[in-house]
């Protein structure tokens, strides 16, 4: 009975999320603000509505199906928006709202070292790969198993020159809770943001495009960093340039919160992939 | 719960009409890619809501192939856009 209640109001309000991300698709002025409609309230929707249904669904292989989509979600669907954004920041051709500011970062940067860009090769992509196709199957039967061995290994020697040499990373486990906790409030306040913002209409809004500079090097923490963005209030990564990201901002009168706000986020993910799980110096308190 | 379907069902259905719009008013190739997305999303939603009603759990698999489909489509008409500027 609780279980149907969670269920329904994930649903409706999953629902309702998707709805008012297409209404902004509507409403506002052109694609990357578009996008801030698409990546955040319609994402997010989904997530819930996917949410609701391995709520109810009655097959444990179907819950972790599902839970697996969400996860996907969270990838793909920043990732596949920032590259489109990048696409279309380059693209004489796609218009942009007139009103929109170039800017770059007035704040005083912390010092700090900068990670390292060594790299290594992951050799877990087997374990990974039989991992999820238990999950797909939901059952331990001798069948099952075998056959994931099997399709695992070969996939992992298929792919074996193609695997990305990402950087050997140790997660700290308080720093990686506490940025899942942050992260998630971030996510509500920049749903909440885009909602909020559906009451301009073209000429009101403020969009802004900010120069930021990056104090992460690896792989690791820029992927997470650029996802993270595009679900921080307002903000959509466009392009990482060397060491500088290029973010769109939804709307904006102060700059500079914004900028706060991804520099917070980067020093909780310096904090994750650091040994000690201190966050770095934040900007503003220098 | 069949109250909520119906809200829910209704929700979508505007939301649909909404990104249809934005797919023919254009006017870029991105504001087209970027409806079209929310358009394959908003019918993962639905079926996350068929599952919620119905409790049959057939079509599941059908959510990861579209949530895969999305994204490789979006990447390939990135790489289109940019080839067309390059050009």
């Amino acid at each position: 009975m609780i279980i149907d209640l969670f269920a329904g109001s994930a649903m409706v309000g999953g629902a309702a999320l998707i709805a008012l991300g297409a209404i902004g698709l509507i409403r506002f002025p052109d694609v990357f603000t578009r996008m801030h409609a698409a990546t955040k309230a319609a994402t997010v929707g989904v997530i819930g509505t996917t949410l609701a249904a391995s709520l109810e669904a009655a097959a444990l292989g179907g819950t972790l199906i599902l839970l697996i989509v969400v996860a996907l979600l969270f990838l793909s669907g920043p990732l596949g928006m920032s590259l489109l954004a990048r696409a279309a920041y380059h693209d004489p051709q796609t218009p942009r709202a007139p009103n929109t500011r170039e800017l770059e970062v007035q704040l005083p940067i912390p010092e700090t070292t900068p990670t390292s860009r060594a790299a290594g090769t992951s050799r877990f992509l087997a374990v990974w790969l039989f991992i999820l196709w238990i999950a797909a199957f939901g059952s331990l039967a001798p069948n099952v198993v075998i056959g994931g061995i099997v399709a695992a290994s070969a996939i992992a020697w298929l792919l074996r020159g193609l695997a990305p040499r990402w950087p050997r990373a140790i997660l700290h486990p308080i720093a990686a809770w506490k940025f899942i906790v942050h992260f998630t409030g971030q996510m509500i306040a920049a749903t909440w943001d885009v909602i909020v913002s559906l009451r301009f209409t073209g000429e009101d809004i403020k969009p802004a495009i900010i120069e930021v500079p990056l104090r992460v090097r690896t792989r690791n923490e820029v992927t997470l960093l650029m996802n993270s963005i595009s679900f921080t209030p307002g903000t959509v990564a466009l392009e990482l340039h060397d060491t500088n990201l290029y973010v769109h901002v939804l709307t904006t009168d102060d700059p500079d919160s914004v900028i706060r706000e991804i520099m917070l986020m980067e020093s909780k993910i310096i904090a994750v992939f650091s040994a000690d799980g201190i966050d770095a110096p934040e900007p503003g308190n220098v | 719960m069949i109250v909520a379907t119906w809200i829910a069902g209704v929700l979508l259905a505007i939301a649909a009409l909404a990104s249809v719009v934005r797919v023919v008013l254009g006017p870029s190739v991105a504001d087209r890619m970027v409806a079209l997305d929310t358009l394959l999303f908003i019918g993962v939603g639905g079926l996350g809501v068929y599952i919620v009603s119905t409790g049959d759990t057939t079509y599941i698999a059908v959510l990861v192939v579209a949530v895969l489909t999305a994204f490789i489509s979006t990447v390939i008409v990135a790489r289109y856009i940019e080839a067309e500027t390059d050009r």
